[in-house]
């Protein structure tokens, strides 16, 4: 595989590049993180230094009334009204190297001669180091006034000399908490860090989707019909399309065809195209990014509408209707597409769909009112089902059974890559430019969206790819009446949804920002599940496949994903909620894998008499259905328990569902 | 006081000032000739081009002299009468209820300003609206504020008090005093000056009250709106800072001409201009009197005497200093 990889010019190629453009990237991220720096220290010492001035002003007046400075009254008093006003660490005034007023706990630091071991600043370094080797380091701390700014353990002290007179009588400090300036910059390195991820992995997609595009594209339609020219048929030309020379080469090859024909006497305009599924990845990336971008934040926005909500919602229940409302719409969109995708052509419903989403996004970030904004989420949802069915159709139409999965591949890699980075890069967008501008910004990639699928997909010819039977409601009765297929649905996929919607998608945000993460923070976290589920999907659905077997990776997955929900309430920790969410996205990773494959096996039956697509439809229509609840379910629990108690709630839900299915199914695991 | 500057401001951008108006003749009666508060009504008349023709009818603390100047004042009929202080105030409007048109003036519009307690003298109802002739400014803190501010200033358990039996608004001011130190758990030391045959008090008895204070180890020495009092104030402060006890004051007076620590007062010059306020609201916009509600200033200035703080190295809190102001 790898050897394979390497003789393919291709991989060379895009090594060099993706290289160059990795240096580029990280001194582009060391130079913006180092302006940060250079704005945020100096921002922290003004304000230490502003402090220091009127503390100093008002001491200096009493100083001018004769009034000794070892007899100033109060001092401790007013001086804590100023350290926790201008939330600095301490301020002491020193004179004679003896502390004469200090408030806070720290204050005796500012007497200390030695300078900072800075603990602080060496983790920070060493995060740094790979940036530090392209660019020189950071101007260091600077001065105001006659104010001298120094590092001491744990703190930045600012001194004031105090004057009498004209004649210096002591020094006022003030010492600025540093941790303050590392949870800064730590905040900025790890936007910075998303942000070149995302530059990368877009720089990837678009490099791929070019030579794809222009290079192997065509060429694998060059040698197709040379194969055909070898076979002895004449009867397709090869297309002309993709870069100047690859078109010359083209061109020569249909001089040569046609010469060819002309000693046989055969004659034909007839063009061989091999359909280009690759701009199905791009588009599926694209309408995806452009909702997902708005997750992290999406039920705290929503909350915001509870005033102007009928019957006097709570905002935890107003966000919970509002998401509840677009799910439903999303479970029906998916039957109704179908029937349109038939009607119009995936192209015209794709386009059509980014239209609707555009216009919902868009509206989105003007939203006024309740009615204004549950009306245009339903809309963005709606035009995202639209696209989903848009791709989906277009890989069916455009492929057989043979290159179908390869197919499927591409239209799930990219939803799965823009699932990965949506909330992390939205979180982002959202904490610096605010929650309308992140909308904007959906609107705008979803209409790039819309504009780019008149290229990317080809239009419709005719529907060479064989047909896919479609789902319809009247045939989940047969699946309904089987008991087993019931188990799995109600005990492992309506479960995950609801695990996943609920907690992932309104509880966890809303919990973290009850716990005062940034919105960058938070779209990080999020972003967690999606990386561990592409991380190990591969071995698990190895795993699955040959030594687990398909109900022993659902039920362990279940069990896996749900526990660590439940202790989110007793630990009051990042970190525990952080590994929940791993966990939940490593269990449901599993669970991924092995439910359809699983669900084939159980329903053998089904499969024949009413077929595989109704069959995974059933399957997906109730599991959307699970989605459309929960988030209703969540806001209930959240305002009667509290987001963590809710958490957990959801994870004790998980566990009980999980046991049940072991329970019920230990025959399954025999067979 | 920024709450009246933006009132002000938007009166003067609401109403054009009048002109080509002939001057509004105002009389005025003040108790001990003109002070900062005539300066600060004096100033806003200015700043408001408004056009007075002012009479200063001077009374320099001899009561007796006001009914003959509210019959020159009846004779001269002038467009509105100002008075100063809470005696004045009262001999020229009359209480609430028993103004007497053969003795106050009850047809002409009477300001009174710098009264201490305009309320408690009856001078004003409670609501503050008289519905008569006449309407009040007053420029003396709410008590209880006053004992808050010499808390503030050190730790209080006993206050000693010097004043005139026979003032009305003395013993009104004493009365919430009482009340007010009860509250906070002070204890007040009262000591009222002896009167004479004639029911009037004598300064001869000053230093043996405040040496009886002295005794009682009062912390701070409270003067408040009391005539005779402000007339001894010097005598009295002095007497009081040998002992080491430092004086507090509501009016901006005695920290200014006698000898106490420090006070919460208000600025004269800010009650002037009030007091104009109110004028131009009768003179300029035609309003009635007996509907203005009396005012006074919402924000209070903590005064301290730097050379009498440092005589009792009595140094104030530096939360106090932040916003003080220290005079000389």
């Amino acid at each position: 595989m790898i050897a394979r990889l390497i003789r393919n010019p291709v991989f060379p190629m895009a090594g060099i590049v993706l290289i160059g453009l990795l240096i580029g990237l990280l001194a582009l991220s060391e130079r913006v993180l180092q302006l940060s720096e250079r704005d945020l220290q100096p921002e922290l010492e003004r304000k230490a230094v502003a402090v220091g001035l009127s503390v100093r002003e008002t001491m200096e007046r009493a100083l001018d009334y004769e009034i000794p400075l070892a007899e100033l009254n109060g001092m401790e008093a007013f001086l804590e009204v100023y350290r926790t006003d201008g939330g600095l660490g301490y301020i002491a005034v020193i004179a004679d190297g003896q502390i004469l007023f200090s408030s806070g706990p720290d204050a005796a630091l500012a007497l200390s001669e030695e300078e900072a071991d800075a603990t602080g600043a060496g983790v920070l370094e060493l995060v740094r180091a790979p940036f530090r080797w392209f660019t020189a380091p950071a101007p260091q701390i600077g001065a105001f006034d006659d104010a001298t700014v120094r590092q001491v353990p744990g703190y930045i002290d600012t001194a004031l000399p105090l004057r009498a007179d004209m004649e210096v009588v002591g020094t006022l400090h003030l010492g600025t908490d540093d941790a303050i300036i590392f949870a800064q910059l730590r905040d900025n390195l790890l936007d910075i860090a998303t942000i070149l991820l995302l530059s990368l992995l877009l720089a990837v997609e678009l490099m791929l989707f070019a030579l794809a595009y222009s290079v192997t594209g065509p060429m694998g339609e060059m040698r197709a019909v040379m194969q055909r020219v070898i076979d002895g048929k004449l009867g397709q030309l090869c297309r002309v399309s993709g870069p100047r020379e690859v078109r010359r080469a083209q061109m020569a090859l249909n001089d040569v065809i046609r010469k060819m024909r002309a000693g046989v006497g055969e004659d034909s305009t007839d063009i061989l195209q091999k359909p280009r599924m690759i701009g199905v990845r791009l588009l599926a990336f694209l309408f995806v990014m452009a909702e997902e971008i708005a997750r992290p934040f999406m039920p705290l926005f929503l909350s915001g509408f509870a005033d102007t909500a009928p019957a006097a919602l709570s905002p935890e229940l107003t966000a919970g209707v509002i998401m509840s409302a677009s799910m439903l719409i999303m479970a029906i969109m998916m039957p109704v597409s179908g029937v349109l995708v038939d009607r119009i052509g995936p192209r015209r419903l794709f386009g059509l769909g980014a239209l609707v989403a555009t216009t919902g996004l868009f509206g989105s970030a003007f939203a006024a009112t309740f009615n204004e904004i549950i009306a245009l989420r339903c809309l963005s949802v709606a035009g995202y089902g639209l696209c989903f069915i848009a791709c989906q159709g277009y890989v069916i139409e455009n492929s057989t059974t043979a290159n179908r999965a390869r197919g499927m591949g591409l239209f799930v890699g990219g939803i799965m890559m823009a699932d990965l980075f949506g909330a992390a890069i939205g979180g982002i967008i959202a904490e610096r430019l605010g929650f309308s501008a992140t909308f904007m910004v959906g609107a705008g990639i979803s209409a790039l969206a819309g504009l780019l699928v008149w290229r990317l997909m080809e239009q419709r010819q005719q529907i060479k790819g064989e047909a896919m039977p479609r789902f319809r409601l009247s045939q989940m009765g047969a699946l309904l009446i089987n008991r087993r297929f019931m188990v799995v649905a109600v005990l492992a996929a309506i479960p995950a949804k609801l695990i996943l919607v609920g907690v992932l998608y309104y509880l966890a945000p809303l919990y973290l920002t009850e716990r005062a993460l940034s919105q960058g923070d938070i779209g990080r976290v999020i972003m967690a599940y999606g990386i561990i589920a592409v991380l190990v999907l591969p071995v698990l659905s190895n795993l699955a496949d040959h030594k687990l077997g398909y109900r022993n990776a659902v039920v362990w997955g279940s069990l896996i994903a749900a526990p660590l929900l439940m202790a989110v309430p007793y630990f009051d920790m990042l970190p525990v909620t952080l590994a929940a969410i791993l966990f939940l996205g490593f269990g449901q990773a599993l669970i991924t894998t092995s439910l359809v494959p699983l669900v084939t096996v159980i329903c053998a039956t089904e499969m024949e008499t009413v077929g595989q697509g109704a069959v995974l439809g059933t399957l997906r229509f109730i599991e959307r259905i699970g989605s459309a609840f929960s988030p209703l379910v969540a806001a209930m629990l959240a305002q009667a328990l509290g987001y963590d108690v809710a958490i957990a709630v959801y994870g004790v839900t998980g566990v009980v569902c999980a046991v049940l299915l072991a329970v019920l199914t230990r025959g399954a695991a025999r067979s | 006081m920024k709450r009246l500057l933006i009132l002000l401001s938007l009166i003067w951008l609401i109403v054009t000032p009048a002109l080509a108006q002939d001057p509004y003749r105002i009389h005025m009666i003040l108790w001990r000739g003109e002070t900062q508060v005539e300066q600060g009504f004096r100033a806003y008349m200015d700043s408001r081009q408004i056009p007075v023709e002012i009479t200063v009818h001077n009374i320099n603390r001899d009561r007796s002299l006001i009914p003959g100047i509210l019959e020159e004042i009846e004779a001269a009929r002038p467009d509105l009468v100002y008075t100063w202080g809470t005696s004045i105030a009262l001999a020229t409007a009359g209480r609430q209820g028993e103004a007497d048109p053969a003795r106050n003036i009850t047809d002409i519009p009477v300001v009174s300003t710098m009264v201490s307690a305009p309320k408690a003298v009856g001078l004003v109802p409670e609501t503050g609206i008289t519905g008569r002739n006449n309407t009040a400014v007053s420029h003396v803190p709410p008590v209880p504020t006053q004992v808050q501010a010499m808390k503030s200033y050190r730790p209080v358990r006993r206050i000693g008090v010097i004043f005139n039996p026979a003032e009305q608004n003395s013993l009104v001011n004493v009365e919430s005093l009482r009340a007010a130190t009860a509250a906070e758990g002070i204890e007040l030391i009262e000591a009222p000056v002896p009167l004479n045959a004639d029911g009037e008090a004598s300064a001869d008895v000053i230093p043996d009250l405040i040496d009886a204070l002295a005794d009682a180890q009062v912390e701070f020495l409270y003067i408040g709106p009391d005539s005779f009092v402000g007339t001894h104030s010097v005598e009295i402060t002095e007497r009081a800072i040998g002992h080491n006890i430092p004086s507090f004051t509501a009016t901006e007076l005695e920290v200014r001409d006698a000898s106490a620590m420090f006070g919460l007062v208000s600025r004269y010059e800010a009650v002037g201009a009030l007091t104009g306020f109110q004028v131009e609201q009768v003179l300029v916009q035609g309003r009635d009197p007996g509907s203005l509600p009396m005012l006074t200033l919402d924000r209070f200035t903590f005064l301290i005497r730097r050379d009498v703080m440092q005589r009792l190295k009595l140094y104030p809190p530096m939360q106090i200093l932040r916003y003080a102001v220290v005079i000389e």
